[in-house]
């Protein structure tokens, strides 16, 4: 019992991983040829904050430091910075993810939507305070607001094609047994 | 009693508290670090694209080339139009086909009176982009040449027809080109005919503004902007784009080079012009003396 519930823990560990690959491979394609301004959405935070809510032991704190590390790294962005503030909203969606194990659809997106915003504006703030250049405000609202609208998509993409659900309490009993 | 709640004083999440709380404060010094020693934590990051990008060429190719047959498609549905503009196109190209004709005889007329030579400096290296930045905000492509190649941070990159921007981080295989519409981007410009100087500053949209125009009555939508060599950024003389006023009445660059589509860039291993320093050799290192002086001139007499 207990082996096979690791067992599914990684594969799914890795599936999330070759997952978040494949969207950071289709970021960096040289395919900008729209003359759009509009910023994207960061599909990534969604499909993170989807996967914490459901699976929280899914997405470990490693997985995080990881993708967060190479992105800063890939993206341009000041290293480290959006790293740590990125596991700090990602540590508050899991407990929060804890304490209301059968959250409505509704409350799960308020919560993302809330997290989020803390995290564009805390980004926004300490990279004022060090004076790091950055976006201009509207873009980074557009950013946030776009990120928060695609929410609901990658959710349910998470729950329908990749299968991943909240534990039922049968399964919760062999959770905390292993624990 | 049915909720799951995780115990607070058992050890294991107690070791896991302290090794998250590490976690944050090693990536906070990681942040620190790159505020104060920038080039070492940029070359860092150079090291990491090198290692991921050459990886993902094979890849890049097939999905880029789909993604251009697609947009070759698209145009199938607006043909006619496009017939029209281009034999709108080709009559004025044969007007100045003409004029081409006529200059490149004058030139070559020049520069058999003049028996110039073109600087050997002034050649070029040709790369392939290979990778987007892939952020929403920053405006940047890798190219897959680098250090192995002799590029160097600072030179210039062009595609055939205007510049393009210039290489900000180069690593043993890749290079990075900073885009002109990066609002990181400052470039100063020689906008023709009236000789203005400005600033070419990108804000992330396919035009870059131009700011510190000194005079702007002399400037007018359509006239041409080129690099100015100020402040040795680049070579002077290349082609940026051409002016043009945007609704809020505010100078913008409408660029020449085909940023929809870059592909091969040539970094240009053009060295700027030395700057001219102190006078001192322009003066006599060893004046002569005043009654000298009168004797030359009375000889001169």
């Amino acid at each position: 019992m207990t082996e096979r519930l690791l067992g599914d823990v990684w594969t799914h560990r890795l599936l999330l991983i070759a997952l978040l690959g494949v969207i950071v491979f289709i970021q960096l394609l040289p395919l900008k040829t729209h003359d759009l301004d509009l910023p994207e959405p960061d599909i990534l935070l969604g499909v993170l904050a989807a996967w914490m809510l459901r699976r929280p032991n899914y997405v470990p704190v490693g997985l995080l430091v990881f993708v967060g590390l190479l992105t800063d790294f890939l993206f341009l962005r000041a290293p480290g910075a959006w790293t740590m503030l990125m596991v700090i909203a990602f540590e508050i969606i899991r407990a929060r993810g804890r304490r209301d194990g059968n959250m409505t659809f509704i409350t799960e997106i308020s919560i993302v939507a809330i997290v989020f915003a803390g995290l564009f504006s805390a980004n926004a703030l300490l990279l004022l305070v060090f004076g790091v250049s950055q976006p201009p405000f509207g873009s980074t609202v557009l950013h946030y607001a776009f990120t928060v609208a695609v929410y609901p998509l990658v959710a349910m993409v998470t729950v329908f094609v990749f299968h991943v659900r909240r534990p039922n309490p049968a399964e919760l009993v062999g959770i905390r047994g292993r624990v | 009693m049915a909720r799951f709640q995780p115990d607070e004083d058992t050890p294991v999440p107690m070791l896991r508290r302290i090794l998250l709380g590490g976690t944050l404060v090693l990536l906070f010094l990681l942040f620190l670090i790159w505020r104060i020693d920038n080039p070492r934590v940029e070359r860092m990051r150079n090291a990491v694209v090198d290692a991921i990008v050459p990886n993902m060429e094979w890849a890049l190719v097939p999905v880029t080339r789909a993604q251009r047959m697609l947009s070759d498609f698209e145009s199938y549905a607006r043909v006619y139009d496009q017939n029209q503009e281009l034999r709108r196109e080709l009559q004025q190209m044969q007007a100045w086909r003409e004029a081409a004709l006529q200059l490149e005889q004058e030139n070559a007329r020049l520069l058999d009176l003049n028996n110039v030579r073109l600087d050997p400096k002034l050649t070029f290296v040709t790369g392939v982009v290979t990778a987007d930045n892939g952020t929403t905000f920053r405006r940047s492509v890798v190219l897959n040449i680098g250090s192995r190649d002799s590029i160097r941070d600072g030179w210039a990159a062009v595609d055939g027809l205007g510049l393009v921007g210039r290489i900000a981080g180069v690593s043993d295989e890749t290079s990075r080109v900073l885009l002109l519409t990066d609002p990181a981007s400052l470039v100063p410009v020689t906008i023709q005919p009236s000789r203005e100087t400005a600033l070419l500053s990108g804000d992330g949209s396919f035009a870059p503004f131009l700011e510190f125009v000194d005079d702007p009555e002399q400037v007018r939508p359509g006239d041409r902007v080129v690099t100015s060599g100020d402040a040795r950024v680049f070579p002077d003389g290349l082609l940026v784009g051409r002016v043009a006023l945007d609704p809020e009445g505010r100078f913008r660059v409408r660029l020449a080079a085909d940023f929809e589509r870059l592909e091969f860039l040539r970094v240009l291993r053009a060295v700027p012009a030395p700057a001219i320093g102190d006078a001192e050799p322009l003066i006599d290192p060893n004046p002569v003396p005043p009654d000298d002086l009168q004797a030359d001139a009375s000889s001169n007499d």
